[in-house]
């Protein structure tokens, strides 16, 4: 008897995404299964954050489908995809500078109608309990990194993007941050794409990465397969 | 919320005390609280969802229009063309206006709602709506309210009701999100929820408390022509209001309204009413170039120092006093 294929959390099929004079995504392919952390790397301007956006729904592709738990998400407008499931961090951190810490948390708590102890629950993950009442511009930069991860886990993700969540941060922050990811996943049963360019941290977190150039996907697999091909060498060294 | 409502209990009774010892000034009285409706719907939308609406008139002017014209063409009974005034009003000023901000904003949202009444006052005067609205004589005679005390009390209850229900709806749940909203929507969007819902709710309350507002304003006014309705330059007074008395308070703009009607009132004796414009838009030239936050802001600022100055200066301790 044939073996049932399991639905993906999240699948792209042959996505393209074009703008004036450059191709943002080519014909890309990605599968990512329930309860994995992938890693997606890739130079600067290869298409990480098009593939994010586009997933989000922020961007509509030229081709190609993008699928949720086998459904296409054509059509699906961002809040919606949020209320899904599907959310993502961005890469530098959106707040109000006088709206405190805590009505930045409660607000996702709020529009879904969650309850209000989520706020606290999720404040005490992404450790940031003690400055509920602080105001944003008062955090550190791994402060408005925890900041951005704690307002899209009140919306109850179950497929969770981090785009560059490891930019700017010292080693030892970085750290922080992966431990902060691996609670995630294990407290909200969270399936994550990583997307930085800290290799060392994405290696940390990834059970297996996707690399992107130039909108192609180039190489997939664990990450010390991923280091050592030579096309990746290639694409990162130019 | 209970100290909101006081603050709102407190505001209505000032109203009706200004009614009550200005007898013989009603026309003022009942004047200043229309405006202070506009003001206040056009502020409540404005400050607080972060677009500049200049075609706020529309809800207004619809509402009066359609009011005064079934009054005027058929006879239909004055109560019931103002209920019909502000379901035509608000309805088709929310349905205009709703897209328009749902797919632009900033600049091209203030362009599009000023050609918006640029183009309806045109329209209103015209030979092809002649027939229907009276061209630029407009309609009238039509059934009109009165300055009475009755009327001033009315309309003072129903303003500082709207003001403390919007207030309240600000600091509602929605009220929160379009805190967020106002400021960057992609946050409102990355929470779970489309920003427009909550914006469009806005405009659809002020739009609502506009149309009432333009109903009534006709009918006291006894006619429906396009200075009192749909005029640029009456939308830009409505801003002027607001502005003078502070944008982000609703109350602001209930002063703004009080202190314009009053000074054009005063004005109207001794200048002609280009000298009166100059004035009063001056003072909200100035007002707004050196206190943005309106004389609402400058209030505040006075009382904080004057609460510092109240407070006792703590004196260091002399340690030889008790020795």
């Amino acid at each position: 008897m044939a073996r049932e294929e399991s639905v993906p959390v999240l699948e792209l099929q042959d996505v393209n995404k074009v703008f004036p004079g450059v191709k943002a995504l080519v014909d890309v392919n990605l599968r990512v299964e329930k309860g994995e952390i992938r890693g997606l790397i890739g130079p600067n301007g290869s298409g990480k954050s098009t593939m994010i956006a586009t997933i989000m729904g922020n961007y509509r592709p030229d081709g190609g489908r993008v699928l949720y738990e086998g459904k296409d998400l054509a059509g699906v407008r961002v809040w919606d995809r949020v209320r899904r499931g599907i959310n993502a961090t961005n890469q530098t951190a959106t707040y109000v500078a006088d709206l405190t810490i805590r009505r930045h948390i409660e607000l996702g708590v709020d529009v879904n109608h969650f309850p209000k102890e989520d706020v606290e629950r999720v404040a005490e993950i992404v450790d940031l309990l003690d400055a509920l009442d602080e105001l944003p511009s008062a955090l550190s930069a791994v402060g408005a990194k925890k900041l951005e991860l704690g307002k899209v886990l009140t919306t109850r993700p179950s497929f969770l993007m981090l785009d560059e969540c490891f930019a700017g941060l010292s080693f030892e922050e970085g750290e922080e941050m992966a431990n902060i990811i691996k609670r995630v996943v294990t407290d909200y049963d969270v399936t994550v794409l990583v997307v930085d360019h800290n290799l060392g941290l994405v290696e940390q977190v990834a059970q297996v990465t996707t690399v992107i150039d130039r909108g192609v996907v180039i190489a997939e697999g664990p990450f010390q397969e991923i280091v050592n091909n030579l096309v990746v060498i290639d694409a990162y060294m130019g | 919320m209970t100290r909101e409502l006081y603050k709102w209990i407190a505001t209505f009774g000032v109203l009706v005390a200004i009614a009550i010892v200005m007898p013989t000034q009603l026309s003022f009285v009942i004047t200043a609280t229309l405006f202070g409706v506009f003001a206040m719907s056009w502020s409540f939308f404005t400050s607080f969802s972060g677009y500049l609406n200049l075609g706020h008139v529309i809800f207004i002017g619809l509402a009066g229009y359609t009011s005064a014209a079934l009054n005027y063409h058929l006879g239909w009974p004055m109560w019931l063309c103002m209920i019909c005034g502000v379901i035509v009003g608000t309805g088709g000023g929310w349905l205009y206006l709703n897209p328009i901000h749902k797919r632009i904003s900033g600049l091209s949202f203030e362009m599009v709602s000023f050609l918006s009444i640029i183009a309806l006052s045109n329209l209103i005067v015209s030979s092809y709506a002649r027939p229907l609205t009276g061209g630029d004589i407009g309609l009238s005679p039509i059934d009109g309210l009165f300055s009475e005390l009755w009327l001033a009390v009315v309309l003072a209850l129903f303003l500082c009701a709207c003001g403390f229900g919007f207030a309240w709806y600000l600091r509602s749940d929605s009220g929160k999100v379009i805190d967020f909203a106002r400021e960057d929507q992609s946050i409102v969007r990355q929470a779970g929820a489309d920003p427009h819902k909550y914006t469009g709710r806005l405009l659809l309350l002020s739009g609502l408390v506009g149309a009432i507002g333009g109903v009534v304003y006709v009918h006291y006014s006894g006619a429906a022509v396009v200075s009192n309705t749909f005029a640029l330059a009456f939308m830009i007074r409505i801003i002027v209001m607001a502005i003078i008395g502070g944008r982000f308070s609703l109350r602001g703009a209930i002063l703004g309204a009080y202190l314009v009607v009053f000074l054009s009132m005063q004005l109207m004796q001794y200048v002609d009413a280009y000298v009166q414009f100059l004035v009063i838009y001056g003072i909200g030239f100035v007002i707004y170039f050196f206190a943005p936050k309106g004389l609402v802001g400058i209030i505040d600022a006075l009382w904080v120092r004057v609460q510092r100055l109240a407070r006792p200066s703590r004196k260091p301790q002399d340690d030889s006093a008790g020795a």
